[in-house]
Formats: structure tokens, sequence, C-alpha cells
């Protein structure tokens, strides 16, 4: 599935663009056309290759673009004009090529999992003093943000966004994030400024917590000890950013419950083992949420949750498809990770008929003659035979479109990382 | 990496490096907008300046990329002095411990820097003399046994601020050794330096 980047071309360099279309379009420039076309089927039909892609692709920019300097379309061109085409180049190039160079090998995108974890992790109990950051710097929605797949998007800035132009202040705050993600692999006590049984407890706890774990004293079937839970609320509730409270809660767990928990199902009485199931942890974790006093902070990185239908445009529907695909496999792994089977996620029917309902709308902007396409997507607004002067009859188009479940670039993503 | 474009006008990337609060940041507003904070914010963010300076021989555009002093981001350090074309190790003089870092920023792009890299000693904060705790002699050897281009600079009161960003301009390699002859090449001739009081001889 490709995102809609329909608007890409027009919305971030017009000029730039349409310049390189221009030319493009003029019959002397089939030979460059042959070349670009050439240079992506074959690039697209190698297996990746970490080592050589990067440079396969700066080296056919760089030749281009030099090509394009002693070419008569450009002739008595100026600097700038000459620095569109290569833009209009490389961005033409890159979202032919995107699919097959984003998160397109298992190492990036297990990567992309472990930094958000980990990001996700620490921005439980890391808090802007622990940097010696000033308060005028504490900007709470830069310090909880948790862009997904950001290892990837800087490695893909890295390795092609064209080498030439990734140089002064672009390269000094391309330096700052790379620096800032390092740091973040590398977060230990120390870098914490705290003492190292104090960071492994609180990092456990984050995890607990991110799981739900931390909170699972208090399943409806065993809540006996009224006193003791409030107790233990208010640990939670005190506790929660500045130490960890597990140890209360462990106690309170052995105190009070057994370790099998009987369940009423189905007007059966069963024994289950203590393990609790996915939808106790959600009861659990629901209502807690509802006693957070931060009860936002939580929702401010899911950006549809208070959308309505109408709200939503086409792209939309891309980014949310892939927000679900996410989800999904987050629910499936925690599942699993808790050893919880047998547990489908609520309202799957539902959301089956919603993708086929996104499916079919994709078929009706078809039939409309609006492309769904990214490929296609961005040239829609210009001109069709530039389209099919650029790419028409190029059958890689199709092998491109198979994106598995995680490396499905969403429209919003898309925007910020096309140069 | 200093480059060259037209008219032997070089673009050159220079990194500031220095324990925290040495006085960095301040230098650099000092040359670049002639300003001084007493307070200077820490720096965690965008801290990048350029500025150009007209030599005789050459136009350099400085790409400076100041860099947060504290330990905890040492190890970033290489992502940002990788490539630069100059580097300005700084240490306040009434730090010793500030002093000890700088010579471990020294040893530091010894080793890993680029090995063309223009590296200048700035004691900052030599207004504060009845402070002192660095020896200026002392300084000066060590940089003499380095290599180093030392002087004493005052971000407060300017003195010497200008000086050591254009000796650092100097001392780049001009590009391309055809469109000099060679005696221009060699600008960083003992005999050419800047003369600074606070030297050694």
């Amino acid at each position: 599935m490709e995102s809609g980047c329909g608007d890409l071309g027009s919305s971030t360099a017009p000029l730039t663009w349409h310049d390189f279309l221009e030319r493009m379009r003029q019959p002397s420039a089939a030979d460059f056309v042959k070349s670009i076309k050439s240079f992506i089927v074959t690039f697209s039909n190698k297996a990746p290759d970490l080592e050589k892609d990067s440079d396969a692709v700066q080296e056919f920019l760089a030749d281009m673009e030099d090509a394009f300097r002693a070419h008569k379309l450009w002739a008595g061109s100026s600097e700038e004009e000459l620095e569109s085409a290569g833009e209009g180049l490389e961005k033409y190039v890159m979202t032919k090529l995107f699919n097959r160079v984003f998160a397109s090998v298992p190492e990036d995108v297990n990567s992309d999992e472990q930094l958000f974890e980990k990001m996700a992790l620490l921005q439980q109990f890391v808090r802007p003093e622990n940097l010696e950051i000033k308060p005028a710097f504490h900007n709470e929605t830069s310090w909880l943000a948790n862009p997904p797949q950001l290892h990837s998007n800087l490695l893909y800035i890295q390795r092609y966004r064209r080498k030439s132009r990734l140089v002064s202040e672009a390269a000094y705050f391309f330096t700052n994030i790379l620096s800032a993600e390092t740091f973040i692999w590398n977060i230990d006590a120390q870098a914490l400024s705290m003492d190292e049984i104090e960071f492994q407890k609180k990092m456990n706890c984050a995890r607990e917590h991110l799981l739900g774990l931390s909170t699972n004293s208090e399943n409806p079937v065993s809540q006996t000890k009224l006193d003791g839970t409030q107790k233990t609320e208010e640990i939670l509730k005190t506790n929660r950013l500045s130490d960890c409270y597990l140890p209360a809660i462990r106690q309170q767990n052995n105190s009070n419950q057994a370790n099998e928990v009987s369940m009423n199902l189905g007007g059966q009485n069963i024994l289950i083992p203590r393990k609790q199931s996915v939808s106790d942890l959600e009861n659990k974790g629901s209502s807690d949420l509802l006693k957070d006093d931060h009860l936002i902070r939580y929702f401010q990185q899911y950006p549809f949750l208070y959308a309505r239908a109408g709200d939503l445009s086409v792209e939309d529907v891309e980014n949310l498809l892939n927000c679900y695909k996410k989800l999904v496999l987050k629910y499936i792994s925690l599942s699993k990770g808790m050893g919880v089977i047998n547990e489908s996620l609520p309202g799957q029917n539902m959301q089956m008929l919603s993708k086929t309902e996104t499916l079919k709308e994709f078929d009706d902007a078809k039939v409309l003659g609006i492309n769904s396409e990214k490929d296609e997507g961005i040239y829609r607004e210009d001109d069709v035979s530039i389209e099919n002067l650029l790419s028409g009859g190029d059958d890689s188009e199709t092998k491109r479109t198979s994106g598995g479940l995680v490396d499905n670039p969403s429209a919003e993503r898309e925007k910020e990382v096309c140069p | 990496m200093a480059s060259a474009g037209k008219n032997n006008s070089i673009n050159a990337k220079l990194v500031l490096l220095g324990d925290m609060g040495a006085g960095k940041s301040s230098l650099v507003l000092r040359f670049v907008k002639g300003q001084f904070l007493e307070f200077q914010e820490s720096t965690i963010g965008a801290a990048f300046f350029s500025q150009t300076l007209a030599l005789s021989d050459a136009t350099v555009k400085f790409e400076i990329w100041d860099t947060a002093g504290q330990e905890r981001y040492h190890s970033l350090a290489p992502m940002y002095y990788r490539g630069a074309a100059a580097a300005i190790i700084v240490y306040d003089i009434t730090s010793t411990e500030s002093f000890e870092r700088a010579k471990k920023w020294v040893q530091e792009l010894q080793k890993q820097g680029n090995p063309n890299m223009v590296m200048a000693l700035a004691g900052n904060k030599a207004d504060l003399e009845e402070k002192r705790k660095v020896a200026t002699e002392e300084a000066c050897t060590y940089a003499e046994e380095n290599g180093l281009f030392f002087i004493e600079t005052s971000a407060k009161t300017a003195i010497n601020v200008n000086d050591i960003f254009y000796e650092i301009a100097r001392r780049l390699p001009r590009a391309q050794p055809a469109q000099n002859p060679a005696g221009m090449v060699l600008s960083d001739r003992p005999a050419e330096r800047l003369q600074t009081s606070s030297c050694c001889s």
C-alpha cells in the first residue's frame, strides 16, 4: 500500500519540482530520462545492501548533476537553477526508491522498535532536571515526543540525502538530532546522573508500567482489602514519577492474592493461573488512567483519537491504516510477551470491515481518476504525459508496492523525510 | 573541512570544544554578534553560526558549531568535530580543571580529528586576572609543545576574540596551490603570526 503523497511536489518546492519536470519533458532530455529509469529499475531489482546502496545512489545523483551541468538544456543556467535540477532529480529518484530503501531490512525495523521502546521507557521517569535542562526548555511536547521509525528516518537522510546538500547549517541540525539519537541509545545511569541500581529499578518499573503489569494488584475478583488498595493507589499516584512503587505492590500481591484467580466465565467458575488476561490489565489501566492528573499526556501521540470521520482526508486513511497495523502488532506482541493467548483485539470484526471499506475507498478513488499510489500521485498535478514519459511502462512499479506491515510510509512521514 | 570556492573564498567548519562554563558560547556570541551575556545559558541545542572574514588573500566563511560542554555529552563530540577544518578549545583561566579538560580535548583531536585541523587554545575569562589559576606560561608551553595556536581571551571585554578567529582564518590551508604562489600558502609562518602579549616567547 502506498501513501498518498499527492501534494508533495507542489507543497514543498514547487519551482524546483516544476523546473525539473519541465526540462525532462524536452526531447533533448530523452537520454536523461532513460538513464534515470534504468537506474531506478536496476536498483529496485537488487536486494538491499546497506554498504553499497547509499553509495550507488549518491554516485548516480552526482553523475547526473554533472551531466546536467554539461548539457545544453542548462546552458547559461545559474547555480540556483542547477541546484534546483539536482533537487528535482533527487526527489524523483528517492520517491521511486523509497520503499526499497526505507526500513527495508530487519535490522532497521528492529532498531526502530528498540529505540521506540527505550524512549517510551525513559519518558516515564527521566525529567529535564536529570539532564540539568533549564526550565525555559522544559517543553513537554518535545520532551514526550516519540516519533515512530525515528532511526530509519535518520538513516534515510544520512544515506540518501545528497551529500553536497547536507552541509552547513542543515548538517549541524542533522548532527544534533543524530547525536540525540545516539545519546538515547546510550542512556545509562551515568548519563542521567543516577545511581546504577536506581536506574535499573526505574527502567524495570517503566517497563512493567508500560505493559500494565505494575497495577496488577487490583483484580476485581480478588479485591477484598479496600484499605490496602487505597493505599496502593496513593503510592501509585505519588510515586509514579519519582520512585519505584513496585515493591509495595508486590507485597500486596503476596498478602491478598492467591496463586490462582477464580473467574466467572460464561456461568462457569474457572480457575486460571494468576497471570492476568489482557482485558484485566486493560480494565486496570483504564481505571488508573482516569485517576491520572495528566491524562491528556498519554493521548498526545495519537493524533486521530479525537478526530471525526468527516475530518479525515484520503491521506489520513493511509496514515490511520498504518497506525492500526502498528497497534495490532504491538498488541499481539504484548499479548505474546505476557503469555496470554487466544485473546483477540476487541472489535476486531469491525476493524476488518473498516479495512475492507478502506480498500474499497481506494478503488473508488481510482475510478474517479484519483490515483492513490504515491509514485503516480506526485505527478498528477503536473502533467500526465510527463508521468508517462518518466515512468510509463516501468514494470518495476508494481514490485515496489508490496511494503510490509511496518515499513509503509505514511503521508505525514513522507513529507518529513522527503528532502 | 575547508573548501574553496570562486575567488578564493573558503568555507570552513569550526567547532568549539571545552569544559562546561568555559565560555565557548560566549566567545562565539561576542565574535558573531558583538554581544556578551553575564549569565549565558548552557548550550543544549541550536548553536550554529556563520561569520565571514575578509582577509587579504581570501574570504573565509566560518561555519561555527558550538557544542555542549557537559561531560555527559562528551561521547557525542566526534559527531560534531568530524570534518572540521578548525577547532577552538576553550578553557577558563580561573579553573585548573577546565584546563585539564582542554588538554584532554587536544589529545582526542590529535588522535581522532582531521589531521589537518587548525587548532587554537583559548584561555578565556582573561578579565578575571585576580582569580587566575592557570598561568599563561603553562598554557603557552603546552600549546607550543602541541603545535597549537594559543591566546588568552575575554568574551566579556572582547579582548582577543576577533583575533583568534582571524588567526585561524589565516592558518587555514588555501585550497588550490596552483592559484597561489607557494609563499602565500605558508601564511602561518611564525613571522606572520599574530603577536600576542599573553604568549610566552
